[in-house]
């Protein structure tokens, strides 16, 4: 919530308090008097005396522009203040009230929004006579109708948000919902919207007042002050650029001061950008074999620096993936998973330095510029997110989105991108899919929507399928569909898939290998089934211990996970779950464990005192007899599991790798 | 999923809300409304924990709001402790919300942003005027430290400690009821299992009634005494817990349950229990609103709708034609090729009878009931035995595998546009 709000932002609150300050104290300042003539020579330039000369007169302009600040800022708040005051009740009420008090309002304020304002002030003034009152009245009740405007749409954000529902659930009256719920949120968007109509409200006082048709002289203001010196402008360019240069100093910080409230209360999300070509080469990687496999990821890092310090999003994280598996990613939020799969394909935020390798079939894609990577997104490396709405663009048709990427990338013609379209659809389990093309998005299903994005990453065959959490806005018979989905479109098109997760019995199920993340590191990973059959890292054991299933007895204890998982920013040494671990020793707060290895199946963890492994079969009792020396894969710098009997006092850390240690803290977003 | 009736509903005496063929209706723009409950009835008694699963759109959160008034239902009757809510406006209204208390599924947007723990929780005795200093009880009760949190603003907590706070928020009026609508489905597994553990905690504490409404049957399970499941604003089965699961009798449960990896119970894979998508709630199937995914819709399904009928200890069912209980022992196949009804034999009452709009049979003939259930009403209809909101006596629990239709008179039949099985 505490955002720095910026240089900016505090020169033009000075500047706006500057000019406020010198308004108000104007009759104390040791200058003369606005309407003193001959206070000084007439048209004299700045000088020591008269800081900004003296106009035809001989009058003070300093003096005049301070004096002038009183008629413009005083109409500008005045106005806003009117504004606001008729506005803000009548916007409330609408938005609050909704239905006929709604309507009644808001057609009222639709015919008044009609009027053309400025010949509206002018014709008022005109009859009604210029001063400073009429001026501000008219200036006022113009702005009026965008005043309900805007706070009728900042009442109905707020009015349907579950708070006000809580509030109502526990009895509150009205007004005091209004009060305590909703008046206070919609201050700030008003108070941005303050500023910006005072800008707006100066500058047409402004232009009145060059029309002669504000408050009249002697009284100056900053209007009429700049029309006087028009006719100077050749001799005395001073007299009029004074004026001038004061008003958009103003108007600016208003705008300025406006704009930052209003940025401090959106949250903007970091949109999905290429990473910078090597943006510092901060984050070198170990030497390391490149294997014979479709894709490979060696030590990747993300690191982010964030205002509050460095975050190690992804922190150290390498894994082979061969055609034909899915690889399951799990973990919390929070723990690194999906920022992952954007470093392998390359996908974040200016603000992130990216180490380690990724590749593809032995090409390094982390060396590939923004534009290489481009014919490699999409081609050969498709993706399916979250969200299927947000992936499809609401204004185009299905046809034309799913036939885009055949035409960029494959170069079909439109009538071969359309029929290969509808084949797409086709397969992904669409009915009639010569209909859906011409369909938009908001047409469909949320299960429809996603088969819709599964076709469309699918269309260009690519070798590799990233679905980050796809199932997770979806219903759960919906989420069985698209996971089958899913994998036979992995068998029939033999490629590999890697699928993010929270749900692990969702992983247990069509995944071939699991890894799971915390803390931005891997800290267990092996075939789905031994994993979650015999999980080693406690974390992995307690995450399973912790999901409900439906052959639990009714009202059966769950076990918890006290705490939650670490602030990334600042962590500590040692194992990142250790905090949270009942098994946690000494050893686990000053070292932080590298991932061991055992057993036939290449099961790997990350903790010094790993659970036991149930007793399989009576017969393989060697479980715990320490590695089988590894062939192929990742594990050449795997070190022995160390005996948790013996390691009280700290056997066997010479097996670490140095890299793995020294970089241990994590991760965050 | 198409049930209807209040059969299920247990004596007025021996629950503490009753809720009673309840309507909740929303503008769908055109001129067209949306029935998101439609005739739904449950009860809760007192201390007892009602799981109400189903999908999105299903009704369950239209429903939960209807409970507490906001807004009130179309039309049916929600009786708190014999208390009619919805006969209830204004003032009266609003002096029974403390006794109704509601958590609610996004911990961050439940939780006004600009104003403190202490305030948020303190707003209940506040509003009510009874004395505040029961903030810091609460807050520990819901496992917060009222000296560091309690003047700390929302956004200042993860999402469980959220949630925390929305409870305490909740409890501190003393409620007899809480709805719990979705309450974890935003939280990671590690905070959902300390949420629920809480909601156990606090239930035997406080001795709460609880109504936890989810789309996770997984979880509704490990909370509830009894689940209720829904469809497109209808109630499917209605079952105690353990009984729901090991014994689903409803296509729909069926399938939802084959959906979850591990469900546990031998059933065929989900794809063959359900099929497509959910239909619009704005144009609802005919009869039975399940049937246009349902493997064993007949044409009856579409014809009429199922009523709820026991058939088990406390096991309430709407469906014609109930999947056989699946087989502990993991012997059975599929079973619906082999007991799917014949359909034929009720054709040709559906071809000689003309189009009737929709029409949800509202109980009391035999026209819209189950061959089997046909007799037991039959039997039972002596007066006073059959009078609506009274309780049957109990039928001797059916048979579950359901027997070919015999060849009866429909009342109600419908154009059979939209009609599917296979």
């Amino acid at each position: 919530m505490r955002r720095r709000l910026g240089l900016g932002f505090w020169l033009a609150a000075s500047w706006i308090g500057l000019v406020l300050l010198a308004a108000l104290l104007a009759d104390l300042l040791p200058f003369p008097r606005y309407d003193e003539t001959l206070a000084g020579p007439p048209q004299s330039g700045p000088s020591a005396a008269h800081p900004l000369g003296t106009d035809g007169l001989g009058r003070d302009v300093l003096s005049r522009v301070v004096y002038g600040a009183r008629v413009s800022l005083g109409v500008g708040i005045g106005a806003v203040l009117l504004g606001l005051g008729i506005g803000a009740p009548l916007g409330i009420l609408a938005g609050y009230r909704r239905k006929a008090a709604d309507a009644v309002i808001m057609a009222v304020n639709d015919v008044a929004q009609a009027f053309p304002a400025l010949v509206f002030a002018l014709a008022v003034v005109a009859f009604a006579g210029a001063s400073l009152r009429n001026v501000l009245i008219v200036l006022g009740v113009l702005g009026v109708p965008s005043w309900v405007r805007l706070i009728r749409g900042a009442t109905l954000t707020f009015a349907e948000r579950e708070f006000v529902l809580a509030a109502r659930v526990l009895g509150t009256r009205d007004r005091r919902i209004l009060w305590r719920e909703i008046v206070p949120n919609v201050a700030v968007p008003a108070a941005s919207y303050a500023f910006i109509g005072m800008a707006v409200v100066v500058v047409a006082e402004g232009s009145l007042a060059f029309l002669g048709l504000s408050v009249q002289a002697p009284q100056p203001t900053w209007g009429g002050l700049i029309n006087e010196g028009r006719t100077l402008m050749e001799t005395a360019p001073h007299v009029v650029l004074a004026p001038s240069v004061v008003m958009f100093l103003t108007v600016l910080s208003f705008n300025l001061v406006g704009d930052r409230l209003r940025a401090m209360t959106d949250v903007r999300e970091s949109g999905l950008e290429p990473v910078r070509p090597a943006a510092a080469p901060a984050l070198p990687a170990a030497p390391h074999p490149v294997h014979d496999v479709l894709l490979q990821v060696e030590e990747l890092r993300t690191h982010f620096t964030t205002p509050r310090g460095l975050v190690k999003a992804v922190d150290g994280v390498s894994f082979t993936l061969e055609r034909g598996k899915t690889l399951a990613i799990v973990g919390e939020s929070g723990s690194g998973k999906s920022m992952l799969i954007r470093s392998i394909l390359g996908l974040l935020p200016g603000t992130s330095v990216r180490g380690g390798h990724v590749y593809l079939s032995g090409d390094d894609l982390t060396a590939y510029g923004p534009a290489e990577m481009r014919s490699v997104l999409g081609l050969r490396l498709g993706t399916v997110f979250q969200d299927p709405m947000t992936a499809l663009n609401p204004v185009r048709t299905i046809g034309a989105q799913v036939t885009e990427p055949l035409r960029v990338h494959l170069r079909m013609g439109r009538r071969e991108a359309r029929a290969e379209a509808v084949r797409l659809l086709a397969s992904v389990g669409i009915p009639d899919p010569a209909r859906m093309l011409r369909r938009y998005p908001h047409q469909l299903s949320g299960g429809m929507r996603q088969r819709v994005t599964i076709a469309m990453a699918l269309s260009c065959r690519p070798d590799v399928l990233f679905a980050d959490e796809p199932t997770t806005a979806l219903d759960v018979t919906i989420q069985d569909q698209v996971l089958r989905l899913l994998h036979r479109l992995r068998e029939e098109r033999d490629m590999a898939v890697v699928l993010v997760s929270h749900d692990l019995s969702v992983v247990a199920r069509w995944a071939d290998e699991v890894i799971v993340m915390y803390a931005g590191k891997v800290v267990e990973r092996g075939p789905a089934r031994e994993v979650f059959a015999r999980p080693r890292m406690p974390y992995t054991e307690a995450l399973l211990q912790a999901a409900p299933r439906l052959t639990d007895p009714v009202h059966h204890r769950l076990r918890v996970i006290p705490g939650r998982p670490p602030d990334l920013v600042d962590l500590p040494p040692g194992c990142p779950f250790r905090a949270r671990c009942p098994y946690a020793r000494d050893r686990c707060a000053t070292e932080p464990p590298p991932l061991f290895e055992d057993g036939p199946q290449h099961h790997q963890y990350a903790c010094w005192f790993p659970r036991d492994p149930a007793p399989a079969e009576p017969g393989s009792t060697n479980d715990t007899a320490h590695t089988r020396a590894d062939t192929g894969s990742t594990s050449d710098t795997t070190p022995t599991r160390p005996r948790p009997e013996s390691t009280s006092g700290g056997a066997g850390p010479e097996t670490v790798t140095g890299d793995a240690a020294s970089g241990v803290e994590s991760r965050g977003r | 999923m198409a049930g209807s009736g209040s059969a299920h509903l247990r004596p007025r005496d021996e629950v503490l809300l009753r809720v009673e063929d309840l309507v909740v209706e929303f503008p769908a723009g055109r001129g067209r409304t949306v029935r998101a409950v439609s005739g739904v009835s449950f009860d809760l008694a007192r201390g007892e924990t009602l799981g109400i699963v189903g999908e999105s759109g299903c009704g369950k959160s239209s429903a939960a709001r209807a409970l507490v008034q906001l807004p009130p239902p179309r039309s049916g009757s929600v009786r708190l402790d014999g208390l009619e809510l919805t006969a209830l406006r204004g003032e009266s209204l609003r002096r029974t919300r403390r006794r109704l208390q509601m958590i609610f599924q996004d911990p961050i947007s439940s939780l006004n942003p600009r104003r403190r723990v202490r305030e948020i929780v303190g707003e209940g005795p506040r509003v009510w005027n009874l004395p505040g200093d029961r903030v810091d009880e609460v807050l520990e009760a819901v496992g917060l430290d009222p000296a560091t949190a309690a003047e700390r603003r929302p956004h200042e907590f993860s999402g469980g400690q959220c949630q925390r706070i929305s409870i305490a928020r909740a409890l501190i009026l003393d409620p007899e009821v809480v709805i719990c609508d979705e309450p974890v489905s935003a939280l990671d597994v590690s905070v959902q299992a300390q949420i629920l553990g809480l909601l156990e905690d606090l239930k035997a504490r406080y001795r709460l009634t609880l109504v936890f409404i989810a789309h996770d049957l997984a979880v509704v399970k490990n909370v509830s005494d009894r689940i209720l499941v829904m469809y497109l604003g209808k109630v499917c089965e209605l079952a105690p817990s353990e009984a729901l699961i090991s014994r689903p009798a409803h296509p729909y449960t069926r399938a939802l349950i084959a959906s979850i990896p591990g469900g546990g119970l031998d059933l065929p894979p989900a794809d063959q229990l359900i099929t497509g998508e959910p239909p619009s709630p704005v144009d609802p199937p005919t009869g039975c609103r399940f049937r246009t995914r349902c493997p064993r819709a007949a044409a009856r399904c579409a014809a009429e709708e199922p009523l709820i009928r026991q058939i088990g200890e406390d096991h309430w069912l709407a469906c014609h034609y109930p999947a056989p209980p699946p087989s502990p022992t993991g012997t059975s196949t599929p079973t619906f090729t082999t007991t799917a009804p014949s359909i034929t034999t009720s054709t040709p009452s559906i071809t000689t009878v003309p189009a009737s709009p929709p029409q949800p049979p509202r109980i009391t003939t035999t026209t819209a009931i189950d061959v089997q259930a046909t007799i037991d009403v039959t039997a039972n209809a002596t007066p006073g035995n059959a009078t609506p909101g009274q309780r049957h006596s109990r039928p001797t629990p059916l048979p579950a595998t359901p027997k070919p239709p015999t060849p009866h008179f429909h009342r109600h039949v419908h154009e059979g546009r939209r009609w599917r099985w296979r």
